[in-house]
């Protein structure tokens, strides 16, 4: 199944472009242990969301395809900068717009953003501003 | 032989105009039917139901759906089999339809008025986000695609 190679390569982006390879900001993934919140800096929690059960078969040739997903919740604490905050949505709804992912697995995975990402602004939520970036991903896949 | 004989274009363009009224409508409502269904029941089956005996299937019941109007305040449901908000969407698209005709033109607005909802959809620093709204939409576009 593709599930986990296109989760594993869109966490891998997540890092590579706003996380500790890229723009240099605190990135959380689900699950992941040993996560400090930084008290004056703005940080990110990342989670991938499949839509489970949802696996479409797109062509004869044994391709399928999944979707989902990528729900980043961009967090300023008490005296962050608004905009701050701001350029970090700014860059990861850029990061995620119409870009494909090459996996590189055996069943040739390829995850692709074809629909331009989103922001919410929650607002003020247990000390800390919130917007929320949702980017929809799917990614087709071959059964071998 | 295929022949095609065009005497009057006059009866020819009312004979077309006359098909895509009665056609176009009814094939487009078919398809907004299906993805409005499909993002209601998805949407619904997705929200979290709490263990709380005074909360349970509030979320859930939550949900609303209107045309060209949505409400500001709760509705009160708890629901937590959500057949009953499902039920109750739905036929307010159906009465809809049956109403004007169509579903051209009307714009369809799908709610949850309950106070703690955003945060369950977008999540907090403290908890996880749900996304059934977004799960729901993002799983229905894809089948589109």
């Amino acid at each position: 199944m593709g599930y986990k190679a296109a989760v594993e390569a869109i966490k891998a982006e997540v890092d590579s472009t706003l996380g500790a390879g890229g723009a240099g900001y605190a990135v959380q993934h689900a699950n992941a242990p040993g996560f400090t919140k930084p008290d004056n800096a703005v940080w990110i929690n990342a989670w991938v969301r499949p839509a489970a059960g949802n696996t479409v078969c797109i062509s004869a040739k044994n391709t399928y395809r999944i979707s989902g997903i990528l729900d980043l919740q961009v967090f300023g604490p008490i005296g962050t900068s608004e905009a701050d905050v701001n350029d970090a949505v700014e860059l990861a709804m850029k990061s995620f717009d119409y870009i494909n992912i090459n996996v590189g697995d055996a069943e040739g995975t390829v995850v692709q953003f074809n629909l331009a990402p989103f922001p919410n602004v929650i607002g003020l939520v247990g000390g800390q501003y919130q917007v929320n970036v949702t980017a929809p991903w799917d990614a087709d896949f071959q059964e071998t | 032989m295929v022949e095609a004989k065009f005497v009057n274009a006059k009866e020819f363009d009312a004979a077309i105009e006359k098909w895509a009224k009665k056609t176009v409508p009814w094939k487009f409502d078919q398809g907004m039917v299906k993805i409005v269904t499909d993002i209601v029941t998805e949407t619904i089956a997705l929200t979290p139901v709490s263990d709380t005996p005074d909360n349970s299937g509030r979320l859930r019941g939550g949900w609303d759906l209107d045309i060209d109007r949505f409400d500001t305040e709760e509705n009160g449901r708890r629901d937590e089999n959500g057949g009953t908000t499902e039920a109750n969407a739905l036929s307010k698209l159906t009465a809809a339809r049956r109403a004007s005709g169509s579903l051209i033109g009307k714009t369809i607005y799908f709610f949850n008025n309950v106070f703690y909802a955003v945060y369950v959809e977008f999540g907090t620093p403290k908890m996880a986000p749900f996304a059934m709204l977004r799960t729901a939409l993002s799983k229905v576009t894809a089948s589109l695609s």
